[in-house]
């Protein structure tokens, strides 16, 4: 095995080979590249529904906290065990289930709901953004076959770079070990390019969002 | 060329494959609709296109810089970076992180640079079970063949061909019925993705800034070896890397959009390092292997762009060579106009991928889709030039001639009428008059130029 020294010294003299300029001329470019722009309406909770849509998820509006709980609920149906996420905008709700992380991994997977929080929601392209350190945990948004997001309104922004070029507002310090953009249910076209829902993940997506 | 070239061979397998073509004509056309749908919902695509091109040229020409930087944030977050020369380092440092956890069970994501290394087939030697976790590497691991598209691993099999393979992986019957067959993979695959002691994946881009790793998956099955097993290990081709999140969002932008015609994938995952205090799952370690294995050579010579590749597939899917004989006929890991060029560069010493240079029409549709604009069919016509060698003055004469001929319209059009007369004749003799037999079975002269001038450079 190569050390690291080794290994970047043959890179190194590799790129210092002056290799032909490339025939089509490059674009300046700064530091930071100009940011992506869309032909697609990406502002408004109306946006992020019909993207989310249009991917087979589902949107749900509660004007305060005491109708996002009915919506959840209503989400929830007779389904059981329902495992919820430790963001401050599930415990809000005040709903009946299994705490996550108390519950732990196997509670997690044997989930039949999961109720998380994120941290935006992306209009341009119906995600929502969820990450390890609120979530305090990778597979609790993963593992069961329904996922509900709650999500304040003023989490919405307009574009994926909103997120990413911005990760200081979002994340101070240190990202977390994992950021999700979570878009859409799980899903495959492996076979016949034929939509299936919910492979490995949820495959529904349930985004619960609360005025305010 | 050899006498009996195998990628020729290969493709006349294919060709008379007449399932194979419909499904192939089937997906890769689904995902050039896609692609151009997603574009559009881009205010600038073709400039994106340009800025993407940049970020991947620029980000190649600082490769080590990135990397060193890269390697230093990963690892003061508790992450492991292994640097593999060749295909053999790589395999052995995996190897060397399953026998330390004791390790009986693998789940995978996919990954192309795990396909290089044949990582499977050592990991199984060595008495470890390894399951691929993608719905379609799953498949084509039933059928113990390798990956015939990037992104549709198993575009070649239908929905009988994967009730066959899962009825007797099963040991019940599983019906030709597609949502029953992801079902079955599902609680197939659910224990394993529970029980396995270590998950491997692959890498669309690291991020120097934070020493990240980026996947992008649709099943979620890139989220599960990543996040439930207690050791993730991810294998990196040394090329895929950026510089900034920032650079990361203009990739992120194009990747899905070309790829599968998304605008994201469903799950867009970045990590960055092992399990954090304060989290209670996410695996206890994290160890990524930088691959080289052919690359560095590749770096230093007129090749280089190759190495922008983020491996969307888009130029597979507007292949008229590969719509017609899929990707098993390359008979290497990248298949398409990508793997025409990439595999004899990563394969030197493999005189038979040298002949993948030549599964070209230079239609150039390749470069017209390619989102960081890779000048493939160059380098397709570099690989060309490379292997002839000096083909000594008699041909390089006629050639010229040719060349001289063919670039007048008048001298065009003289020669076409001219073959246009003489090629029955010619077809009469029997197999044709040595190599020009050969050469005139599979060509015919044009009726009139298919492609006017300036036409071409006006949609690039």
């Amino acid at each position: 095995m190569a050390g690291k020294d080794a290994f970047l010294s043959r890179l190194r003299e590799a790129v210092a080979v002056t290799v032909a300029r490339p025939r089509r001329a490059l674009v300046a470019l700064d530091a930071v590249p100009p940011p992506v722009l869309f032909a697609i309406d990406t502002e408004g909770l109306d946006a992020f529904e019909a993207a989310l849509t249009a991917l087979g998820g589902s949107v749900h509006r509660g004007a305060d906290l005491a109708e996002a709980r009915v919506l959840v609920l209503q989400i929830i149906g007779t389904r059981s065990p329902v495992v919820l996420g430790c963001e401050p905008d599930v415990e809000a709700l005040g709903l009946e289930g299994q705490r996550w992380p108390d519950c732990g991994l196997a509670a997690a997977a044997a989930a039949a709901v999961t109720v998380v929080g994120c941290v935006a929601m992306v209009a341009a392209t119906g995600s929502v953004v969820v990450d390890a350190r609120s979530a305090r945990g990778r597979s609790i948004s993963l593992l069961p076959p329904v996922c509900v997001v709650v999500a304040r309104r003023s989490r919405l922004v307009a574009t994926p770079g909103d997120v990413l070029r911005n990760r200081e507002d979002f994340w101070a310090g240190e990202v977390p070990s994992q950021v999700v953009f979570i878009t859409g249910p799980s899903r495959s076209a492996d076979i016949e390019m034929t939509l299936t829902r919910g492979v490995h993940g949820p495959g529904e997506l349930h985004v619960v969002v609360v005025d305010g | 060329m050899p006498d009996a070239p195998a990628f020729a061979a290969r493709a006349h397998v294919a060709l008379r494959d007449i399932p194979l073509q419909a499904a192939v004509r089937n997906v890769t056309g689904q995902m050039v609709d896609g692609r151009r749908r997603a574009l559009a919902e881009l205010a600038d695509p073709d400039g994106l296109r340009d800025v993407a091109r940049a970020i991947r040229y620029r980000g190649v020409e600082r490769l080590p810089d990135l990397l060193d930087r890269w390697s230093t944030n990963l690892e003061a977050r508790g992450g492991q970076v292994h640097w593999a020369t060749d295909a053999d380092e790589a395999v052995t440092a995996i190897r060397g992180i399953i026998r330390r956890r004791g390790a009986r069970l693998v789940v995978k994501g996919k990954s192309m640079a795990s396909e290089e290394i044949h990582l499977n087939e050592t990991l199984e030697a060595d008495g470890v079970e390894v399951l691929e976790t993608d719905l379609g590497e799953y498949i084509i691991q039933l059928a113990h063949e390798p990956p015939a598209h990037i992104i549709v691993p198993a575009i070649h099999k239908d929905r009988h061909d994967v009730s066959a393979l899962f009825t007797r992986d099963a040991g019940r019957p599983i019906p030709p019925d597609i949502p029953a067959e992801a079902a079955y993979v599902r609680e197939r695959l659910r224990d394993a993705f529970l029980t396995a002691d270590v998950g491997i994946s692959g890498v669309n881009f690291a991020i120097a800034d934070t020493g990240s790793i980026c996947l992008v998956t649709n099943e979620g099955n890139g989220r599960m070896v990543s996040s439930v097993p207690p050791v993730h290990v991810a294998i990196m081709g040394m090329e895929r890397i950026v510089a900034s999140w920032a650079e990361l969002d203009v990739m992120l932008a194009l990747l899905a959009r070309s790829a599968t015609g998304q605008r994201l994938t469903s799950y867009t995952n970045v990590i960055t390092g092992p399990r954090q205090v304060g989290e209670l799952d996410g695996p206890e370690e994290l160890h990524v292997i930088v691959l080289d294995a052919g690359r560095t050579p590749i770096l230093g010579s007129e090749f280089r762009e190759v190495l922008d590749c983020i491996r969307c597939g888009a130029c597979l899917n507007v292949c008229p060579v590969y719509r017609h004989v899929g990707g098993h006929s390359y008979g290497s890991v990248y298949p398409g106009p990508i793997g025409a060029v990439l595999t004899p560069l990563l394969r030197p010493e493999d005189a038979e991928s040298r002949e993948l240079a030549h599964a070209s029409s230079l239609c150039g549709a390749c470069v017209d889709v390619c989102p960081v604009r890779i000048p493939l069919v160059d380098m397709l016509l570099g690989l060309r030039r490379r292997d002839a060698g000096d083909v000594g003055p008699v041909k390089r004469a006629g050639f010229s001639a040719w060349s001289e001929l063919w670039r007048s319209r008048p001298g065009f059009a003289a020669t076409r009428i001219a073959v246009g007369a003489a090629l029955p004749l010619v077809r009469r003799v029997r197999g044709g008059p040595g190599w020009a037999g050969a050469w005139l079975r599979t060509r015919t002269i044009p009726a009139r130029p298919v492609v006017k001038r300036g036409d071409r450079r006006g949609s690039r």
